[in-house]
């Protein structure tokens, strides 16, 4: 028995910290739930995003989410980055520290891309016995979030659901459900996401992100430029009901709106958290291009469509 | 290691909708898509000028040979000056030295790219703002015969360039400008400029010959007097206008922050 | 051209005045600071960057956020090398990280970018050099050999 989201509290509804909102946020210090953090941003600065950050930390609760610590490499984990890792969460306290079950590159090289794992007993064990070593260095459990994916392996020999779970598991670290992600690749892998969501341990959710994708007809990516799009709102109230509700983060990294913007589109999710468990229809959203995402689609046409992550801060001159 | 296709198939699944090769493509898109961008980012003035075609060329071949070792973007582009540099038509092979002895163009791109990189590393290096700079307590400590042999500590954002165009100025225009305007491209003339950050803001400061000479001299820890000392052959004043002249950047150098501390001889 | 060897030159009244022009500086920094022009934010309190109506030297200084006229007054003090003020077009804060990159379809095939590889970028880079050049009527050199 586990005490749910691993007895973290329920945040409420947060967005992701950018730096294009620091102005902003500093003048008219928003009525904002919380913000989520992207670790590298901050751990090596001396600079303006660190300085921002600890006077955002004093005001608001803070969550740390990371994109480089490559849990599933092969390659060593990096110690440097741990250690730069643990100081930044010593300095700004955050409620927890996130990542992403995936690996960012091989042979010292950094892809800056979150890749997808083949989902097989061997990589399952290299994956807990690498979570359980960091959770120990960091001294606080590591939760982790399903990225988005664009291929499957044919080597997997369970479904990404089952690896999530049975990571959660043996290791006690805790779930990011990114919603939007599980959306992404049921659609990409032609999977149910509710299945998905069904499936894994709820009482291990400590958070869940929203964002928007853009949608290839052959596939989605997840560009994070827009809107939370229907079908992703619609899988929401479901994982709100079996969770019982956990803090709820919008991610926005491209075509960045202005904050009221990005805070008004985070607080929607009010709304659907009272809504019943949506009809079976829901399903077939995995297969149909909807309305609203082919409205999607043509607002994106000859715009940036990066899958995530990309973050670089750029500098002020004078 | 080019993989055929059935290979491919073997590792990778296909899709209802895509071949195994169209969806692991949208991860090689991606990575370079990403990673020019986020390079375009970290030089923004160089890619406005070269154009993004040719910028993305340069960054393309950056990519390849200086691919990503760090679990941080902000080192990405750390190495597109030497790779300009590096790659530079008139390099001597055999050598690695420049042809030519005069400035070319190239110097142009290489110069700018030093300087939009020195601009990112005092954004987010160790800066002034959370301690102390060199005080009037401290100044007023010194007594006449020792003002010869101190050492004034330069503040490490500090950074001193010494480039072959007008490029401070040059930077400021492009910045100032719409997007799509052109800016004219300066005429080669040798400059230089102090980076520096104050409030958390990156200064530009430009510098004349006999300021950078003294600059560099103390932020190497060379003593007050040597400093002075490296510029009385190449300058042309009087010693009356060099005692006027120093005295007026040495108020302002303090104005800027630009020491943190000053240090008597031991002993 | 005159004759000036380095040991003509008096190299103690020239250290002197440059310690004269530093505690003058120095001065100069604590008046405006007492006067308050010049608000000094570190490291007395931080917190007062974000209070105070003057600060455009701060942290959001130069994103025009209708602080006008005074907000750079701050800087005035020091001024006399860097007369920039905080005017700006959004030159003091790039709009960080993403947007408008035509990604997706650079790249036809696995690996194989559609993108010049880098012995053709200086010849691009000279293609864009010589427009730049010949829109402004400049003259310039032949390019010198690959």
């Amino acid at each position: 028995m586990t005490i749910s989201r691993l007895g973290q509290p329920n945040l409420g509804l947060g967005v992701g910290l950018r730096s294009v909102h620091f102005a902003h946020i500093l003048e008219h210090w928003p009525k904002v739930d919380w913000f989520e953090v992207i670790s590298e941003n901050f751990m090596d600065s001396q600079g303006r995003p660190r300085y921002v950050l600890e006077q955002i930390a004093e005001r608001y609760p803070i969550v740390m989410h990371g994109v480089s610590l490559s849990i599933g490499s092969t390659d060593p984990l990096n110690h440097d980055y741990l250690r730069r890792l643990k100081a930044l969460a010593r300095d700004v306290k955050p409620k927890w520290v996130s990542d992403h079950i995936c690996w960012t590159g091989v042979a010292a090289r950094n892809t800056h891309d979150l890749l997808p794992i083949p989902f097989t007993e061997e990589t399952l064990c290299h994956v807990i016995e690498r979570v359980r070593t960091v959770q120990d260095f960091m001294e606080r459990p590591l939760i982790l979030e399903n990225p988005s994916s664009y291929v499957e392996f044919r080597g997997s020999t369970m479904s990404e659901w089952e690896f999530v779970t049975r990571l959660a598991e043996e290791t006690k670290c805790g779930l990011l459900l990114d919603v939007n992600n599980v959306y992404v690749s049921g659609f990409n892998h032609d999977f149910d996401p509710e299945q998905f969501i069904k499936s894994i341990p709820q009482d291990r959710v400590v958070q869940f992100h929203l964002a928007g994708h853009t949608n290839y007809t052959t596939h989605l990516i997840d560009t994070h430029d827009g809107r939370v799009i229907d079908p992703v709102w619609e899988l929401y109230p479901l994982a709100h009901r079996l969770t019982g509700g956990v803090s709820t983060l919008l991610e926005w990294d491209a075509s960045i709106p202005p904050f009221p913007v990005l805070h008004e589109e985070v607080l929607k999710a009010k709304q659907f958290m009272k809504r019943h468990l949506p009809s079976a229809k829901t399903a077939k959203h995995v297969a149909v291009l909807t309305g609203a995402e082919k409205k999607g689609r043509s607002d994106h046409l000859g715009q940036t469509a990066l899958p995530q992550p990309l973050h670089y801060v750029t500098a002020d001159v004078e | 290691m080019p993989m055929t296709r059935h290979g491919l198939e073997q590792m990778v699944t296909r899709s209802e909708k895509l071949s195994a090769r169209a969806r692991l493509s949208i991860y090689a898109n991606a990575y370079y898509a990403r990673l020019l961008e986020c390079l375009g980012d970290s030089y923004p003035v160089l890619k406005r000028t070269l154009g993004e075609e040719a910028f993305n060329a340069f960054a393309f071949g950056y990519l390849q040979k200086y691919p990503s070792r760090s679990y941080t973007l902000g080192k990405l582009g750390e190495r597109f000056p030497e790779y300009l540099a590096e790659t530079r038509p008139d390099i001597d092979k055999a050598t690695s030295s420049v042809i030519q002895g005069t400035v070319s163009w190239p110097d142009f791109l290489i110069d700018l790219a030093r300087l939009e990189r020195t601009i990112a590393e005092v954004f987010d290096g160790p800066g002034i703002e959370k301690t102390a700079v060199l005080s009037t307590e401290q100044l007023g400590g010194i007594t006449p015969d020792k003002w010869m042999v101190v050492r004034l500590r330069t503040v490490p954002c500090l950074r001193l360039l010494a480039v072959q165009y007008p490029l401070n100025e040059y930077y400021s225009a492009v910045r100032q400008s719409p997007d799509e305007s052109t800016i004219p491209l300066p005429t080669p003339a040798e400059s230089h400029i102090a980076v520096t950050r104050r409030d958390y803001i990156v200064r530009r400061h430009d510098l004349s010959h006999s300021q950078y000479l003294i600059l560099n001299a103390l932020k190497e820890g060379r003593t007050l007097g040597d400093s002075i000392a490296s510029v009385t052959d190449c300058c042309d004043f009087t010693d009356e206008e060099l005692e006027s002249e120093l005295r007026q950047w040495f108020k302002n150098w303090i104005c800027q922050q630009f020491f943190d501390s000053i240090i008597l001889p031991s002993g | 051209m005159l004759e000036r060897s380095v040991s003509r030159r008096n190299f103690s009244k020239l250290t002197l005045a440059a310690a004269a022009g530093m505690v003058a500086g120095s001065s100069t920094a604590l008046a405006a600071e007492g006067s308050g022009t010049k608000k000094k934010e570190f490291p007395v309190d931080p917190a007062l960057l974000l209070q105070d109506p003057n600060v455009c030297r701060g942290l959001n200084s130069c994103k025009g956020k209708g602080k006008g006229e005074h907000a750079c007054a701050g800087q005035g003090a020091c001024a006399t090398v860097d007369a920039h003020s905080c005017n700006g077009t959004n030159q003091c804060k790039g709009q960080g990280g993403c947007g408008g990159y035509p990604g997706q379809n650079s790249c036809k095939e696995q690996g194989h970018c559609a993108v010049p590889l880098s012995k053709d970028s200086w010849a691009l880079a000279r293609k864009q050099f010589e427009h730049l050049m010949k829109d402004l009527d400049k003259k310039f050199g032949a390019a010198s050999a690959a």
